[in-house]
């Protein structure tokens, strides 16, 4: 544990992944768990493995700021978010809060109240978001496993971005009890590890019902790591085409087409109108979370990141009927997408589009000769999976050049398995990897 | 969509905008309806509803 402090000692006043350092409750928890453990007790499976979580989790104790200068106003948690207790009980030791975007609403971790956080492979360049804190805090070796919340892919984008592995499970899997929601029919909690094993364990420790959140799913748990050395027999896997092979760096599409050349895949597998399904995301993800914080809105916009603020108020202004039809076009889409699924078990595609841009880089960029925004963009091939719920997982491809960059596993409602052995595959062929991010002068 | 309004829809709402920041607001508010323009496009069945589900 003291080393873990210590290399965030030395990397974090660069990097800037935490906004809170527990390191004296980390080291006394660290303590307790070595008297378990020399006492000849059962310390957990995650026993002193060192965890971070994005400040948008409930910590005993810590004011959950969720990326924001307005929370800091609050008293602090009494009590720690569902997935935070579940991590604690199965052995792992929180060292710290991690940055986010303000309020979730963001893909680049560029808060402008605490300061961006940094790319370890490339400080000059975003950590991506809005889970950045907690993926960077992971790439850099600061911690081994760490939370994150994800709405339209705020895992997925920064687990690629950074290169390491991220989860977003099914909708429902994970409780969020604790957890400051977002846009709440569309939010997800889920682990980033630097390992296909460490994501299962952590995920394991955290799925199952919580009365504590009103969506969150009866199914029982159905663990993952022991399923781990199964292989791949018996799995149905496709590439995702049209929208998912459009509008991306050729570096992203090689990426996915070399992860589909080790799994043997070549089948094509159309999803109809996912575009249409990114656009009813954005506005469903816009008009709830205008409507959680409508209060502050109106009592303190001036306290608002200016990066958040005018989209928070676009979106309380967006009509009834639009948000609507983009509820129900889900359900539409839910059911397509639901009867493809039946054909097929793992879906890969990009998980964006392109690598991390500058901190600061300019609003659109050209992407297949076509004018993007620069920053919503890097969501292209995450929303429309998280819009209906499904387990999408992270995962980094090995050796991709300059900057890290991520394919996406993606699969039917509660299948996180097929996910796992797929990845596990992946990475025990050497395509997928996530080594330590090294200090660069 | 102009700063008008955007004016006028955020009184609707009971939201103050300052008039520096109605243009930006305006700007982000026509991406939105520009998205719902071409999603409304589609043609969604009668039967289709986001069918909230209640058990015991």
């Amino acid at each position: 544990m003291a080393a873990a402090l210590d290399r965030i000692a030395k990397r974090d006043p660069t990097l800037n992944c935490f906004t809170t350092l527990l390191g004296d409750r980390a080291l006394a928890e660290a303590e307790r768990i070595d008297r378990v453990i020399a006492g000849g007790g059962d310390a957990g499976p995650l026993a002193g493995v060192p965890f971070a979580v994005k400040n948008l989790f409930d910590v005993a104790g810590v004011t959950t700021l969720a990326g924001s200068r307005i929370y800091r106003d609050n008293p602090p948690a009494g009590r720690d978010a569902t997935a935070v207790a579940a991590l604690r009980r199965a052995g792992a030791v929180l060292v710290g809060c991690a940055n986010m975007d303000e309020f979730a609403f963001g893909f680049t971790t560029e808060n402008t109240h605490y300061g961006p956080t940094r790319n370890p492979h490339d400080p000059t360049r975003i950590a991506g978001g809005s889970s950045g804190g907690s993926a960077a805090a992971v790439a850099a070796g600061l911690v081994a496993l760490s939370l994150g919340s994800d709405t339209n892919g705020s895992i997925r984008v920064p687990a690629a971005l950074c290169g390491v592995f991220g989860l977003k499970p099914t909708y429902g899997r994970v409780s969020r009890a604790g957890v400051v929601l977002f846009a709440g029919s569309l939010d997800h909690v889920g682990p980033f590890a630097r390992s296909v094993r460490d994501l299962a364990v952590a995920f394991d420790a955290m799925q199952g019902p919580d009365p504590l959140d009103p969506v969150c799913a009866e199914r029982p748990a159905e663990p993952c790591a022991a399923t781990l050395e199964r292989g791949i027999a018996g799995l149905r896997i496709g590439i995702a085409g049209d929208h998912f092979g459009e509008l991306a760096d050729p570096d992203a599409l090689q990426a996915l087409e070399r992860a589909a050349r080790a799994l043997g895949a070549s089948r094509r597998v159309v999803f109809p109108e996912a575009n249409r399904a990114r656009f009813a995301a954005m506005l469903i993800t816009s008009s709830e979370g205008a409507q959680a914080h409508l209060d502050n809105l109106r009592r303190r916009a001036a306290d608002f990141d200016p990066r958040t603020r005018d989209r928070f108020r676009a979106g309380a202004l967006i009509p009834a009927s639009h948000y609507l039809h983009a509820q129900r076009f889900r359900a539409w889409f839910k059911a397509r997408v639901r009867e493809i699924f039946r054909e097929v078990d793992v879906v890969l595609t990009p998980a964006t589009p392109f690598p991390a841009p500058k901190i600061g880089a300019p609003a659109t960029t050209r992407v297949a000769d076509v004018e993007v925004p620069m920053r919503g963009h890097l969501g292209v091939f995450t929303q429309p999976w998280s819009f209906i719920g499904l387990p999408a997982l992270s995962a980094p491809i090995a050796d991709p050049g300059a900057l890290p960059l991520g394919v996406q596993l993606v699969a039917a409602p509660f299948m996180e398995e097929s996910l796992f052995r797929v990845a596990a595959r992946l990475e025990q062929d050497g395509v997928v990897a996530a080594p330590v991010a090294s200090a660069r002068p | 969509m102009s700063e008008s309004d955007v004016e006028q829809c955020a009184a609707l709402v009971g939201l103050p905008i300052e008039p520096e920041s109605r243009a930006a607001v305006a700007e982000i508010l026509t991406g939105l309806l520009t998205a719902a323009r071409l999603l409304m496009e589609f043609p969604l069945p009668g039967d289709v509803e986001p069918a909230p589900i209640f058990r015991p």
